[in-house]
């Protein structure tokens, strides 16, 4: 139907701000007479300006807007995790849910910066083969088949912690996922040690930085583009910890853990712990891709004061992530009886070293009570600790845990060192305790 | 085809209205705030990414006339100068920087809490 109509855009705000909302408000209420005037209204709107249709129709609204709120949903597979977005997803868990000494799949936290590929979606390996390229010897294409036949087998519990868990806790406020305390697991992975396929590749010395390439597309799928790309220095990549996983806790990679490979760099931030790999490029220098320059998981090379403007040249990669430990049992707010000692417990993990040991406090920091804590079941798996807190009465109590690592720096009691982007936040964990 | 868009509209703004009707700061299934320019918003965000993404942050202006810039390298469309003014403004109006006596008004805004002040 052609219309003669043609309102200019300020007319279209114009109905935006007043009319078009005004009735919609009362649509529900009006008379079908009257409810077909207002359609027409929208019609004369819509049919018209070239722009506003537009808008409406590359964007996409109507399936995306009607979408009920994928808060009230959960995402398929993660209904228990506290849902920060669903594009891309991000979801953490909370305390309680993470009191496995293994972080079980449908209980660990996910963190995407793109889309989840197709092929993650799907499980499907053809023509999936792994590139290992750049200052080597040797270029390898590994298909699966090649990949796990050619080195040796590993299976490890590794923790894997977001480097802006916590980010929620810095004031003044900063940008970034709004992460509390849930970025972090420790699950079990199966693969080969990325020393192995490097070694076979034949490292040569001009060799800096190891960079992932991945086949995650970015939200508006632009082609060519790659939301993310990072990488660890080269000393990193030849760690024996560090891994190339097919396998987390038994089962292949679910899609939002990167299904075909991914590599595990445990004790670093979890961004680089690249997930649907396609290439691994050996470089000479510093790696280069998107979410390694500018801002991106660095944090000033000076100690800052909250709220200060930092020049992008004074900002420094992130490397090994600081001591840290959670509480996962009991609940905050949990109830209990005087006469009963609680047990209190939970994990704790270090980027570089073990956990030397966990204390726990009812009195804000006067006393401490030593927690048992166990080994580690490997390098880089986090440590259980567990501890029976007698109250000295009834009341209000907060119950905290310290753990140290083995230099002896422990958490700190505040939120530590603002920084622009808010990474680092290794606040000791509180939780409150109403003794009955 | 264009009466099913219509009435897809419609829908959408029957929706977002009735949250209108429960309360002061009502809000649309993301935690935006229900303002008449709520709709312009979700469909200029929330075409690439979640809406979510918006209630996470709390920005100055200058900040979020920043953050458009970027959203323009990272693919999205240009839009007329009077709607890009109507989406800054709802911005800075709604997630503006948060201040120590202005309670959490939002799901994903932190209450202006300091553990340790600092006293002279």
């Amino acid at each position: 139907m052609q219309s003669t109509y043609a309102p200019s855009a300020d007319k279209i705000i114009g109905m935006v701000n007043g009319d078009w909302i005004s009735q919609a408000s009362q649509f529900r209420s009006m008379v079908p007479s009257r409810r077909r005037r207002f359609i027409a209204q929208l019609g004369v709107a819509l049919g018209a300006p070239v722009v506003f249709a537009d808008l409406l129709s590359q964007s996409g609204i109507f399936p995306r807007a009607l979408a009920q709120s994928a808060l009230e949903k959960g995402w398929p597979g993660k209904e228990e995790l506290r849902l920060l977005s669903d594009r891309p997803l991000n979801a953490e868990a909370y305390a309680t849910l993470l009191d496995d000494s293994i972080t079980p799949n449908h209980r660990h936290f996910v963190r995407n910066n793109g889309l989840i590929p197709d092929r993650a979606k799907e499980g499907n390996l053809s023509d999936w083969s792994l590139r290992v390229d750049g200052e080597v010897q040797k270029v390898l294409d590994l298909d699966m088949a090649a990949l796990k036949g050619s080195f040796k087998h590993v299976s490890s519990a590794l923790v894997i912690e977001c480097g802006g868990n916590g980010r929620a806790g810095f004031y003044p406020k900063v940008g970034g996922n709004p992460w509390t305390l849930g970025a972090v697991g420790c699950a079990r992975y199966t693969g080969v040690r990325l020393r192995d396929v490097l070694r076979e590749s034949g490292v040569r010395d001009s060799a800096v930085y190891l960079a992932y390439h991945a086949e995650d597309p970015t939200l508006n799928r632009e082609p060519g583009k790659a939301p993310i790309s990072r990488g660890v220095p080269i000393e990193k990549a030849l760690d024996p910890h560090t891994l190339l996983a097919w396998e987390m806790n038994g089962v292949p990679l679910p899609p939002e853990h990167g299904f075909p490979l991914r590599l595990i760099c445990p004790g670093w931030p979890g961004s680089t712990s690249g997930k649907w790999l396609k290439r691994l490029q050996v470089r000479d220098r510093v790696h280069d891709g998107p979410k390694m320059t500018g801002t991106s998981y660095r944090v000033p090379r000076h100690p800052v004061a909250p709220g200060e403007k930092v020049p992008e040249e004074d900002f420094e990669i992130i490397g090994a992530m600081p001591v840290k430990s959670l509480i996962t049992r009991p609940a905050h707010l949990f109830q209990t009886l005087k006469a009963e000692p609680l047990e209190v417990g939970g994990h704790a993990w270090c980027g570089e070293g073990k956990v030397r040991k966990v204390d726990v406090t009812i009195d804000y920091g006067s006393t401490w009570q030593r927690a048992k804590l166990q080994a580690p079941v490997n390098p880089y798996a986090w440590q259980s600790w567990h501890c029976a807190l007698q109250f000295p009465g009834k009341g209000y109590y907060e119950v905290w845990a310290r753990a140290t690592d083995e230099q002896g720096r422990h958490q700190p009691m505040v939120v530590p060192g603002w920084n622009p982007k808010g990474y680092l936040n290794n606040a000791m964990h509180r939780i409150a305790v109403r003794v009955i | 085809m264009r009466a099913i868009l219509l009435s897809c509209l419609g829908g959408v703004l029957a929706v977002i209205s009735v949250q209108g009707d429960e309360g002061s700061a009502a809000r649309t299934p993301w935690g935006l705030v229900a303002d008449p320019v709520a709709p312009l918003v979700v469909s200029t965000c929330g075409s690439c990414h979640s809406p979510y993404l918006i209630t996470h942050h709390h920005r100055d202006r200058d900040a979020w006339e920043k953050t458009l810039l970027k959203m323009q390298k990272n693919g999205m469309k240009a839009l007329p100068d009077s709607f890009q003014a109507k989406v800054l403004d709802y911005l800075v109006q709604y997630q503006g920087p948060l201040k120590e006596d202005r309670p959490s008004e939002s799901p994903w805004a932190q209450a202006a809490f300091h553990a340790n002040p600092l006293w002279e």
